[in-house]
């Protein structure tokens, strides 16, 4: 069971998407967990071929348990039975309205089902007859030419379905016809919302559910505040903070960005946070003691830095997925990294390892948010930045008085690694960076 | 065809999909109603282009305040792209 944060003690394994005797590979997603904060997926770190999965869906295991045996690849599996509750499932759910859909292929691991259920219609279709192998998944995979099918089309969209979507189907007697989603495949929150809205008139489906319900709202709710709560209570307890606060003119940084924007359409459009979090990132250059760790009693600096960026759930919940080498991305890549997370993490897409090893926090208000953040340092990391929303202000400029969008921007450090100088010298990179975005922000 | 607002329905089930549009009133600022980042704003204006066939640019989007608001771009959206489509 994978550590997807300080404050994870334990998990509880939601479906498998492999079986003994499957060949994985180094970043193939062959678990679903659930932990306090999320469903998330779990990926493979190596290649090799699956030899026992030790742990069944609906067991919850400390965090450092082993979920599963691994053998070098090319290595046989033993016979072992499958583990109890893992259940055969088809890989393209059968929708009504879908006259034209492709046959239904013939899949016997769950891990290539979960690669099929990522294929268009069209390259569904043009899988072999017969039973279908990862590498036929993979060859449909390379010849992809097409984008995802237009839009207006649901019964060619609707054919995909994400495992999870799927599990939460079963268990809340969802019809995934009625499911109403934007494109690309139904995903579980869209479900989860089909079921609020009682959407579906359908009978609950006669086959068990793929794995044992999950905790209602109400607990989840609550273990996600006590797991919130406990990592607060240690940082507060371990950490010897100390709090900055320096208000920025974000005139140039807006105007920049609506330059930027300007005639672009919504989908190629960079938000504030964008460019805040590239310059989060980049004004660490040169300031000890911000980016990194502290371990074993000593600060670990980081060799670059692992932007951790806090996503609220829709419906409860947080995520905190690490955007890597964000100080040499350009912001429109941090851009399209942001939508993606935030799409995959509230869709239940999130991968264990993207949420692991961040080594700098920003806490980003937003628009909606209020004016400051007294933020507190996600341990072991030893600084968090926060913004709070942009708003006009009154503000001094050359002797005189303006009205200038503007912001607070915080830092929690922790004075083990930093003291307020260091501090201050960070606080005043950022902002200076904010001030010229022409300069650095395409590069 | 649908509905201008059966398609915003479609379109806001898509970026919160816990959101009952039916409890927001047209005049609310959707925003605050629908407890919308700057990041949904933008998906949702993106979905509603997607659905509708039309196109926004960041300035309209800046003016999407109300439910009405975007009700209305999603009609004046469907209209426009009917106009490009319809034979001559």
């Amino acid at each position: 069971m994978p550590s997807l944060g300080a404050d994870m003690e334990r998990g509880t394994l939601l479906e498998w998407l492999v079986h003994p005797g499957d060949t994985v590979h180094r970043g193939d997603v062959v678990a679903v967990v659930d932990t306090d904060k999320a469903a998330v997926e779990v990926e493979v770190f190596e290649d090799g071929v699956v030899q026992e999965l030790l742990v069944g869906p609906g067991t919850q295991v400390a965090v450092g348990v082993p979920l599963a045996r691994l053998g070098p690849a090319g290595a046989t599996a033993p016979e072992v039975p499958e583990i109890l509750g893992a259940r055969e499932v088809p890989a393209i759910i059968e929708l009504p309205e879908a006259t034209t859909q492709p046959a239904v292929p013939a899949v016997r691991s769950p891990l290539v089902r979960h690669l099929v259920a990522e294929l268009a219609p069209d390259e569904v279709a043009a899988l072999p007859a017969g039973v279908v192998h990862r590498q036929d998944v993979e060859q449909a995979r390379a010849r992809r030419k097409a984008p995802e099918p237009p839009v207006g089309e649901p019964s060619s969209r609707r054919t995909r379905v994400s495992p999870y979507a799927r599990r939460r189907a079963a268990e809340l007697g969802v019809d995934l016809a009625s499911v109403t989603t934007g494109p690309g495949p139904v995903r579980g929150a869209a479900v989860e919302a089909a079921a609020a809205r009682g959407a579906s008139e359908a009978p609950r489906p006669q086959e068990p559910p793929v794995s044992p319900p999950g905790r209602s709202d109400d607990d989840r709710q609550l273990a996600l505040r006590r797991a919130i709560g406990a990592l607060m209570s240690r940082s507060k307890h371990e950490v010897p903070h100390y709090y900055l606060a320096q208000d920025v003119d974000a005139g140039r940084a807006v105007r920049w960005l609506l330059d930027r924007n300007a005639g672009r359409p919504p989908g190629e459009q960079v938000l504030f946070a964008a460019l805040l979090a590239a310059a989060t990132a980049r004004a660490v250059e040169g300031v000890a003691g911000i980016n990194g760790t502290w371990e074993d009693d000593r600060f670990v600096p980081a060799a670059d830095v692992r932007l951790a960026v806090p996503v609220r759930l829709r419906g409860g919940g947080l995520l905190t997925p690490v955007l890597p080498d964000a100080a040499e991305l350009p912001v429109p890549e941090v851009m399209r990294w942001l939508r993606d997370v935030v799409r995959r993490a509230r869709g239940g897409r999130l991968r264990a390892a993207e949420l692991t090893g961040g080594t700098l926090t920003l806490t980003d208000l937003g628009d909606q948010g209020a004016d400051l953040v007294h933020g507190v340092v996600y341990v072991p990391q030893v600084a968090l930045v926060g913004a709070g929303r942009v708003r006009e202000r009154p503000w001094a400029v050359d002797g005189m008085l303006a009205v200038r969008p503007a912001l607070t921007l915080t830092l929690a450090g922790d004075h083990r690694a930093s003291d307020g100088h260091d501090g201050s010298r960070y606080l005043d990179a950022l902002d200076q960076l904010l001030q010229t975005p022409e300069r650095w922000a395409d590069t | 065809m649908s509905s201008a607002q059966e398609v915003f329905v479609l379109a806001l089930a898509s970026v919160a999909p816990e959101v009952d549009v039916a409890l927001i009133p047209v005049d609310a600022d959707l925003r605050r109603a629908a407890d919308l980042d700057s990041l949904d704003v933008l998906s949702l204006a993106e979905e509603l282009t997607a659905l509708t066939g039309g196109a926004v640019t960041d300035d309209q989007v800046s003016r999407l305040v109300t439910r009405a608001d975007w009700e209305a771009f999603a009609e004046s959206s469907m209209t426009a792209s009917a106009g490009r489509t319809s034979p001559a």
